[in-house]
């Protein structure tokens, strides 16, 4: 089931891409799959309908709980960065007015907080949205980008 | 979710959390805390409650003076770095954020001038916390207290009238039960120097001219400048800066201008004086003794008035949050940095202590 319900992640995700005017080559390497595969997922013969609408749900989620559920669905933490960055289109952002610099997000290696301020190490970080579920003031946020 | 760790202790007790970049310590302890409630009042996820005060205060009860909740807590240091009274801490990494430069300090600071302090004792006799101790050694009395007494035991006839008069107590007289073969029921007259002032009232009053005072100072007296006979006082006043609140209570009767006292807040506060019910929770509480119900002058008083001193207070508000009926109220206008948030948020928190 799992397998599906990200193939069905990755479905939406490759139409989204071949919406911005992506070709199939460079859709196959975000979402890390053939060619074939792609250009199934873009006919809409697969997946099915009901694998879709789970896909739809999760893309309905807030981001920060959508992407905990697609790191669940993936070992493969590059693929699971790509498929929230394109779902949802945000970034990982740090507001410098609301931060008490509590350190409650130094869960991971993308985040260091020094003299009250906090860095984000965009390569490092995956999107799995742990710190924005930590932070006590909603200063980490995923943020829609323009 | 890294798990945060509290340990209790007999006087404190200690949130600890151990992650993979840092570790954080929050540690608390009784002691010093006056229950100001400065810390709930600037903790940005109201994590801390402050106990029952009033009771806690008057010894009714024993129970901590506040409590943090360790789920809510996130072990940010705002309450350690506003604390006024050292009574909370966090170190990060085993560093404490009152000695890192970036974090905010409120400045509370005693200076005490030995130059110009006159050793009077009098701030130790008010220091609310006992934190004042003055040390002074005098030179010997011997030195300004000098002369002669001479009893002429001829002519004396132990009548003991000049003990009776003496001011200081300084005659004795021998007495022994009279027996046959030693009939007299006093033997002998004796002076004590540590006690004699060489007043001349013994000689005074000697019905039989028996006595001979001399002097050797009161002539000398006025040739002595004062300030020789301040030479002869040594001594200091020490102040024990850990139990000091800054209360200013010993700079406000200093009569030498000696002790320099920096509060760390500036304000009044306010008494609503109808309402107060004259519990007395805020005179117990006040580490600095600065609320008072005087005797009432006027018998058809009922309910006593409380009054304070603004003078000696620091504007901590332990006296606010002690009251049960919200009768004090706490406004403070400028707070005294040693260190000056500099983070948005920090800022904003800080000046909630004022906007109350």
């Amino acid at each position: 089931m799992p397998e599906h319900i990200l193939s069905g992640i990755k479905a939406i995700v490759a139409m989204k891409l071949r919406r911005k005017g992506m070709i199939q080559r460079e859709i196959a390497e975000i979402i890390k799959s053939d060619r074939s595969i792609v250009s199934h997922y873009l006919s809409g013969r697969y997946p099915k309908r009901k694998i879709l609408n789970v896909a739809k749900t999760i893309e309905d989620l807030p981001p920060n709980y959508g992407s905990k559920l697609i790191h669940s669905l993936t070992d493969d933490k590059t693929l699971a960065k790509n498929l929230i960055k394109e779902l949802y289109e945000v970034k990982l952002t740090w507001n410098d007015t609301s931060c008490i610099a509590c350190g409650s997000c130094l869960v991971c290696v993308a985040l260091t907080l020094d003299n009250f301020k906090i860095k984000i190490d965009e390569n490092a970080c995956y999107l799995c949205g742990s710190c924005t579920l930590q932070c006590p003031t909603n200063s980490l946020k995923f943020v829609k980008e323009e | 979710m890294i798990e945060q760790v509290k340990e209790t202790f007999e006087n404190g007790f200690r949130i600890y959390r151990d992650g993979k970049i840092e570790t954080r310590e929050l540690l608390w302890n009784d002691e010093p805390c006056v229950g100001c409630g400065i810390c709930a009042d600037i903790c940005p996820v109201e994590a801390i409650a402050m106990g029952p005060l009033g009771a806690i205060a008057k010894g009714d009860i024993i129970a901590p003076k506040l409590d943090i909740d360790e789920e809510k807590c996130v072990l940010c240091g705002m309450c350690a770095s506003a604390c006024p009274f050292n009574a909370m801490d966090l170190k990060i990494n085993g560093k404490s954020i009152k000695e890192d430069e970036r974090y905010p300090k409120i400045k509370r600071d005693i200076k005490i001038s030995q130059d110009k302090c006159v050793l009077c004792e009098q701030c130790e006799m008010v220091c609310p916390q006992s934190a004042i101790e003055v040390e002074r050694t005098l030179a010997e009395r011997s030195k300004f207290v000098i002369g002669e007494v001479n009893i002429n035991k001829e002519k004396c006839v132990l009548c003991g009238i000049c003990a009776d008069y003496c001011p200081a107590d300084a005659i004795d007289l021998k007495y022994c039960y009279p027996t046959p073969s030693n009939p007299k029921p006093i033997t002998d007259i004796e002076v004590n120097s540590d006690k004699c002032v060489y007043c001349k009232v013994c000689e005074f009053v000697c019905p039989h001219n028996a006595i001979e005072v001399i002097c050797y100072k009161c002539p000398m007296m006025k040739r002595i400048p004062k300030a020789e006979l301040y030479k002869d006082i040594n001594g200091k006043t020490v102040v024990d800066k850990d139990a000091c609140v800054t209360c200013g209570w010993c700079a406000f009767i200093c009569p030498a201008e000696a002790i320099e006292v920096e509060k760390p807040f500036k304000g009044e506060v306010i008494i609503d004086v109808d309402a107060c019910n004259a519990c007395g929770a805020c005179v117990a509480i006040c580490p600095c003794g600065a609320l008072e119900f005087p005797m009432p002058k006027d018998k058809a008083e009922k309910v006593p008035r409380l009054i304070i001193n603004q003078n000696l207070c620091v504007l901590c508000g332990a006296c606010s949050k002690a009251c049960p009926i919200n009768a004090i109220k706490v406004k403070r206008t400028e707070i005294n940095f040693e260190r000056e948030p500099v983070a948005i948020a920090w800022k904003e928190a800080f000046k909630k202590l004022m906007n109350q």
